[in-house]
């Protein structure tokens, strides 16, 4: 924990998570076959470059981070069977994933917000959780509409 | 006479002495709108959609009443024309109050014939009803079947006390052809030599193949399966749709030449380049048959599977053994036909599992209602979370849940509700929570992320410009009728594209439209006396659940009849012939540009043949001349100022007041519908029965 | 003491009795006084009525304004028993308010209103009546009557401007067995009474100025088309006729001559369209009142087929001048191309509101300030609408445009048949367009499409702006509805409608866009977008509160007052009568 002990520390951390980001969906658009997934797969790695250009922002003294907007966790993720990202097949394959991972984020920073003694530092972990559900239930929305139709 | 020389549309033209600019115009060869200008009255000048542009005046003229002079420098066509001509049809058309056609005819995707074909089956003419259907809808027995009926949900009889049944009117057509023996194999026109590939068997691709063989292009039909009809064979059970339905008219389709290839799978039997190659052009009707998994631990325990793939199994064999303790997942029609098919083979318990709320089931209600009739339970508000073997069967654990705070969209989510998990035991659980598109075969195809074909609206053709798509593999899983409708505009698009033409599909007019509902003005249905609509016999509920028999037995032609006769004939008398209607299709006019005040809806059919609708009036005043200089009787007239002006009868008396033998004559004079002769020719047909003739297509 | 050979005359124009002059005469005609009692048509001095002028035997005339009852009492026992005028009540034309009224004013058409009893035409002919017919007939040549109206440089008043003497010409130049003349007498405009007046108050000159018209342009029978809300006018004319054909002024051989010519009138319905020449002439014919399409001209077919010469009241009335004085005598008087004098209806915010006749070339703000006062407030003057519905506003800037046809256009506005409305900073100018072209949409005759349909949805949307529901997009859609309307109507009605809409969007966008945008009134006008506040200038007088129809203003005497803005209905009284200006609009 030690390597977290101040702000711009911690933000780095998370810009270099989006960065990993990135770089995950990048390499799996490379893989795909079928375009429709190279599609999905670009779509989500301009998402997380969103994500990082946020924190950047954040980091520069230019934006803020707020944790006041309500955001529904619908809880898909929770019920869904994990999918190899190796072995993804479909936009539902790549849904299930793109969820799982903002999930685990969104878990980590939580974890985090509660070990750091700093309140300072508390709140920034706090946030960043907060953005991560907030990206997870973005997907989750999206998978409700076009995998749950009729459920 | 003498010829005067002149400019028009930058060309030297000419014309005689006293010609005006529209006689002249029309001599070369120019269309040029007019309401108000008869070649056997005077010019009159005031509907100015006529309007043309003079070099050195400061205002345009109205060409029906302007002479040509020497030297003159005439546009009939720039934009300074087209603009003013289409401000006044906006104008026009915010003060016209009417339907163009039926607000059933316009809600049906494949701009079905509503009120025509009613008509038809009303006076007896069961078989010109069918052919009318059929300029439309190939497949009337299936869809008289299986349509969701926006039309009815559109229908002004409502206003009275309920819609039409225009469906099953539909159905019984088509039930006659059968009945009679008819054979209903369309005219064709010569081939064209061309052939063009149609993948998918279901309703869209059997729409497009019909329409196209009709064109004289040859067909071939590929299908994964090992017979036709796509989602309606394999989606929907037999006691909805019998198979002899599909069968029949199929085998038209097979008469006008198609040839069909089954158990041909895309992506590995044939490819999609090799598709290319061989034919001149493609449709894709490959639908959305691949079913969303639950993504739900356990799901690939035996036992559990999609609800396509049990009612695809039963299609093909219908005696599927089944477990008595059933759950099926979803609240979809899928979800409520594979209850109640897993009712019909035996199944003892059959629980309907949904997230939401009842109110939120996709399903048609009715078929909702029939399900519980039958005996089908429903369970909401409770999602799967896990399936286990057990001893007996399989261990289905749910959690209840509830619905979360509506989000932007006003949509409200289920959300789970921790610890209220429980646990059932059954024996078969059936998945139906949505279907979605493989393109995957289609390699460099445009898709979306979700893997739906990229098409245009219109024409139904994508990036590849001869490869052409239409149905649920553009729009995601979608009633069948779409499909039928985006194969038939496919057909015409490829028609236009193998002919070289420019590719537009099949363009609809302008409909001007008296509103929704609510918007109707109460005189337009007070008319009409409450007439129950007429039920259509069906098998009682015990009769149903043991076997696979048809459960609406059709209409007997008295039924028919009757209920044809409740039609409140919406829609006008001239939508063929209505020069606004043209002229706003041709100048791409709108009734929505300005909104306010309107005329009030004042019908007149006191007159033995005359009918005056004021509401439909655009004031060109041809009707009063032809009164004035033709007739020599001052039967019409103008009345009242600005805005309020309006044509009236002399005195503002009813029409069958106006004594004067002639006066019928003056409907012949009316550019639009406002007025109209009741004689035989037109009476016995409601409006839009014209077009039975092929030539149309 | 007696006095004897008075003669006095009493104002009996509409507008006199419509002030109350009905019960002045009736109190003199009580009065065994030795005095020649008559009555006189409208002075213009609207702001000043009824009148009375007492002539004295010596023939001194006195012109007492304003005249009540009370008041002619005094005058009965002071001056016309007492042969001493009442000096404080007379009106003054050498110096103060009446000299800065009447010293721009050149009186040609109005020579004789208010000076002559309309009703007999010895006055007429003791005013140098028909010499200029007498001067016609002896010089027997048409064509030159037209060139001397041509060289006078006299255009149409009605408001398009054409030149009369060109319209004579075309006339004369047809050989078709019978010809008419119509005096378009259909006065319509919101506001202009020139023409009423003129035919009240002086009714031969026009007799007279239409039989010239008639002998110039070879015709012999002619149509006065006055609008039967006229009785007045209708009633003077008949009488006016019936003299002139008595003393061989109209009818066959006149005055001696081969020359005949038989005058009709035609009470119009009161449709505003039937001022336009092919409806006006459908309208005689017994047909419906609608404009036809130009050309032909009604010089070549015009009232039933025939040529046809159409001029208006104050054209005409302007003829007889021009033949007695000389066409150079009057094309002296105006601007290069716009000669001689027009007459002005001025009305609105005005101090001395009436008609008033300037020569052609004096500036628009010589009329409004010098002639007619200013606003008589303290607010300044915001705009000038000229030509009614037809017409357009002309901002406080551009005052300094001239009286000339062509600088008029220039503005956006046009001369029309001289109405000058004077609006002030309480006008909003919105809703001054709302009510321009809410007078026309409804006047139109209902034949073209753009007229008829297009017109009732620009004053939808300017109903709306001024309701507060105004979009943006709405100043492009009038805009663009405007030019429209302009291109493609038959007649001049459709054709000018938009006008109003198009000067106001012109020079005062910003107010449209206020409507929209902020929803704000800035005039106080709209009663949705503004509201009324009590400044400190308040001296606590009370009126407002006196004056407050629902009570909303409270406060004590001498204390600043308030609005409670529950209550208050925006009506605008409390503005109107605080002395202090201490209501605002904000």
């Amino acid at each position: 924990m030690s390597s977290f002990g101040t702000i711009t520390a911690v933000l780095d951390f998370a810009i270099k998570r989006e960065q990993e980001a990135i770089d995950f969906y990048g390499s799996l658009a490379g893989q795909a076959t079928n375009p429709s997934l190279k599609k999905v797969f670009l779509s989500f790695a301009k998402e997380e470059q969103g994500h990082k250009e946020k924190l950047l922002a954040v980091k520069s003294n230019k934006s803020i981070l707020v944790d006041k907007t309500e955001v529904a966790d619908l809880k898909i993720s929770d019920y869904l069977v994990s999918v190899d990202p190796q072995n993804v097949m479909s936009f539902q394959d790549a849904l299930v994933v793109a969820i799982k991972r903002e999930k685990a984020a969104m878990e980590l920073y939580t974890v985090m917000s509660k070990r750091v003694e700093d309140p300072a530092l508390r709140d920034l972990f706090k946030k960043l959780a907060h953005e991560e559900s907030a990206h997870k239930t973005r997907f989750e929305t999206m998978y409700e509409e076009h995998f749950l139709p009729e459920n | 006479m003498s010829t005067i020389n002149f400019i028009l549309n930058g060309k030297p033209a000419t014309a005689e002495t006293g010609n005006t600019i529209l006689d002249a115009a029309r001599a070369a060869g120019y269309s040029i709108p007019t309401f108000c200008h008869r070649e056997d009255l005077k010019p009159f000048a005031s509907c100015f959609v006529c309007a043309v542009e003079v070099e050195g005046r400061r205002t345009l003229v109205p060409s029906c009443s302007t002479e040509v002079l020497e030297g003159m420098v005439v546009n009939t066509e720039n934009e300074r024309v087209k603009r003013a001509r289409k401000t006044c049809l906006d104008l026009l058309l915010s003060d016209h109050v009417g339907d163009c056609q039926g607000p059933c005819m316009t809600s049906c995707p494949a701009g079905i014939d509503i009120p025509g074909f009613i008509n038809h089956i009303a006076e007896g003419r069961d078989r010109e009803a069918l052919e009318l259907i059929k300029n439309n809808m190939p497949l009337a027995g299936c869809l008289g079947r299986v349509c969701t009926r926006p039309c009815e949900d559109a229908c002004r009889r409502q206003l009275v006390e309920d819609p039409i049944a225009i469906c099953q009117l539909k159905r019984f057509a088509a039930d006659q052809a059968e009945e009679n023996s008819w054979d209903m194999v369309p005219e064709q026109l010569p081939s064209t030599g061309k052939k063009v590939a149609v993948v998918g068997a279901g309703p869209a691709g059997l729409s497009a193949a019909y329409y196209l063989q009709m064109f004289g292009v040859d067909c071939t039909v590929f299908d994964a399966h090992e017979a036709p009809g796509g989602m309606i064979r394999y989606g929907i059970p037999s006691y909805r749709l019998p198979r002899n339905v599909i069968d029949q008219e199929v085998e038209i389709i097979e008469k006008l030449g198609a040839r069909f290839e089954y158990n041909t799978v895309l992506g590995k039997d044939i490819t999609f380049p090799q598709l290319q190659r061989k034919y001149d052009a493609v449709f894709l009707g490959i639908g959305a048959q691949k079913a969303s998994g639950m993504r739900t631990p356990g799901e690939e325990l035996e036992g559990v599977r999609s609800g396509i793939e049990f009612l695809g199994a039963v299609s093909r064999n219908e005696s599927l053994p089944i477990g008595n303790r059933v759950v099926v997942v979803g609240g979809g029609n899928t979800a409520i036909d594979a209850a109640r098919t897993a009712l019909r083979l035996g199944a003892e318990r059959v629980t309907i599992l949904y997230r939401r709320a009842r109110e939120q089931m996709p399903a048609w209600n009715e078929e909702i209602e029939d399900a519980l009739k039958e005996g089908v339970m429903l369970e909401t508000l409770a999602a799967p979370i896990r399936i286990e073997k057990s001893k007996n069967g399989l261990a289905l654990t749910c959690i209840r849940m509830e619905l979360g705070k509506p989000d932007a969209s006003g949509r409200r989510s289920p959300l789970p509700i921790e610890g209220s998990e429980y646990t059932i035991e059954v024996d078969e659980i059936i998945a139906a929570i949505g279907q979605n598109i493989d393109s995957s075969m289609l390699l460099d195809l445009e898709v979306t992320s979700w893997g739906s074909i990229v098409a245009d609206e219109q024409t139904g053709q994508t990036k590849m410009k001869n490869v052409f798509a239409g149905g649920d593999c553009v729009t995601g899983a979608d009633i069948a009728v779409n499909a039928v409708a985006a194969g038939r505009r496919a057909a015409f698009s490829i028609k236009q594209f193998l002919q070289g033409e420019p590719v537009v599909g099949d363009p609809k007019m302008y409909n001007h439209s008296m509103g929704k509902l609510d918007e109707v003005p109460p005189a337009v249905f007070e008319q009409f006396n409450p007439q129950e609509r007429t039920a259509m016999p069906r098998l009682a509920p015990k009769q149903r659940a043991g076997g696979f028999d048809e459960v609406e037995v059709g209409f007997t032609p008295e039924q028919a009849r009757s209920e044809a006769a409740r039609c409140m004939e919406c829609g006008c008398r001239d939508a063929h012939e209505c020069a606004l209607r043209d002229f706003a299709t041709r100048f791409g006019a709108s009734a929505e540009r300005f909104t306010g005040d309107k005329r009030t809806y004042r019908r007149d059919d006191s007159h033995a043949v005359l009918v005056y609708e004021e509401h439909k009036c655009i004031q060109c005043g041809c009707c009063v001349r032809a009164c004035d200089e033709l007739l020599k009787s001052p039967c019409l007239g103008f009345a009242g100022r600005g805005f309020e002006a309006r044509v009236k009868p002399a005195l503002d008396r009813r029409l069958a007041l106006i004594n004067d033998e002639e006066l019928p004559k003056v409907a012949e004079y009316c550019p639009v519908g406002a007025l109209t002769l009741k004689t035989d020719a037109v009476a016995t047909l409601k409006p839009g029965a014209f077009l039975t003739s092929k030539g149309e297509l | 003491m007696k006095n004897k050979g008075l003669k006095i005359a009493v104002g009996m124009s509409t507008c006199n009795m419509a002030a109350g002059s009905r019960k002045l005469l009736e109190r003199l005609e009580k009065e065994s006084l030795d005095a020649e009692l008559s009555t006189m048509g409208c002075l213009g001095m609207c702001h000043a009525e009824p009148q009375i002028r007492v002539t004295d035997a010596d023939g001194r005339e006195s012109l007492y304004c304003a005249v009540n009852p009370a008041k002619l009492e005094r005058i009965i026992k002071e001056h016309l028993r007492g042969g001493s005028p009442v000096e404080a009540w007379l009106f003054n034309a050498n110096e103060g308010d009446g000299a800065a009224l009447l010293t721009k004013q050149q009186r040609i058409v109005l020579r004789n209103c208010g000076r002559i009893n309309p009703e007999s035409i010895d006055e007429y002919l003791a005013n140098d009546g028909y010499k200029a017919l007498e001067m016609v007939l002896k010089q027997n040549n048409p064509s030159e009557v037209c060139e001397t109206v041509l060289r006078s440089g006299l255009r149409g008043r009605g408001g398009a401007g054409f030149p009369t003497g060109l319209k004579w010409k075309f006339a004369l130049k047809e050989r078709r067995d019978k010809k008419y003349v119509i005096c378009n007498a259909d006065e319509g405009d919101p506001g202009a009474f020139m023409d009423r007046s003129t035919l009240e108050s002086d009714p031969h000159a026009v007799l007279e100025g239409m039989t010239i018209q008639a002998f110039s342009t070879g015709a012999n029978e002619g149509y006065i088309y006055c609008r039967a809300e006229y009785p007045l006018a209708v009633a003077h004319l008949k009488r006016a006729i019936a003299q002139s054909e008595e003393r061989g002024f109209l009818g066959d051989n006149i005055l001696g001559s081969t020359f005949s010519f038989h005058l009709h009138i035609k009470e119009g319905a009161g449709a505003f369209v039937c001022g336009e020449e092919t409806a006006l002439m459908a309208s005689i014919e017994g047909e419906r009142g609608m404009p036809r399409l130009r050309p032909p001209f009604p010089a070549q077919s015009g009232l039933f087929g025939k040529p046809t010469t159409i001029n208006n009241v104050e054209t005409l009335a302007s003829v007889p001048w021009i033949i007695r004085h000389g066409a150079e005598k009057y094309a002296a008087i105006g601007t290069e191309k716009s000669k001689g004098t027009k007459v002005f209806a001025l009305a609105g915010k005005i101090k001395r509101g009436g008609l008033v006749e300037v020569p052609m070339g004096i500036t628009i703000r010589e009329v409004v300030e010098e002639i007619g006062g200013g606003t008589g407030t303290h607010r300044k003057v915001k705009a000038v609408q000229m030509g009614g519905p037809s017409g357009g506003c002309i901002p406080a800037d551009l005052l300094d445009t001239r009286i000339d046809y062509d600088e008029i256009n220039r503005t956006g506005a046009i001369m029309g048949s001289g109405g000058m409305i004077v609006l002030d900073e309480t006008t909003c100018m919105v809703d001054v367009a709302r009510y321009f072209l809410g007078f026309t949409q409804l006047e139109s005759c209902g034949k073209c499409t753009f007229c008829r349909i297009g017109t009732r949805r620009m004053l939808e949307i300017l109903t709306r702006i001024c309701a507060g529901d105004g979009v943006p997009e709405d100043i492009d859609e009038l805009e663009e509805l405007a030019v429209q309307i302009k291109n493609t109507s038959l007649c001049g009605l459709g054709q000018t409608a938009p006008n109003p809409v198009l000067t106001t969007l012109k020079y005062f966008r910003k107010e449209y866009e206020e409507h929209i945008n902020d929803k704000k009134c800035r005039a106080g006008k709209c009663v949705n977008l503004c509201s009324y506040e009590i400044s400190e200038a308040c001296t606590g007088c009370t009126v407002c509160a006196h004056k407050c129809p629902v009570g909303a203003i409270s406060g004590e005497r001498k204390g600043q007052h308030k609005i409670d803005q529950e209550k208050c209905v925006r009506c605008g009284v409390c503005r109107d009568v605080c002395k202090f200006d201490a209501v605002k609009v904000i």
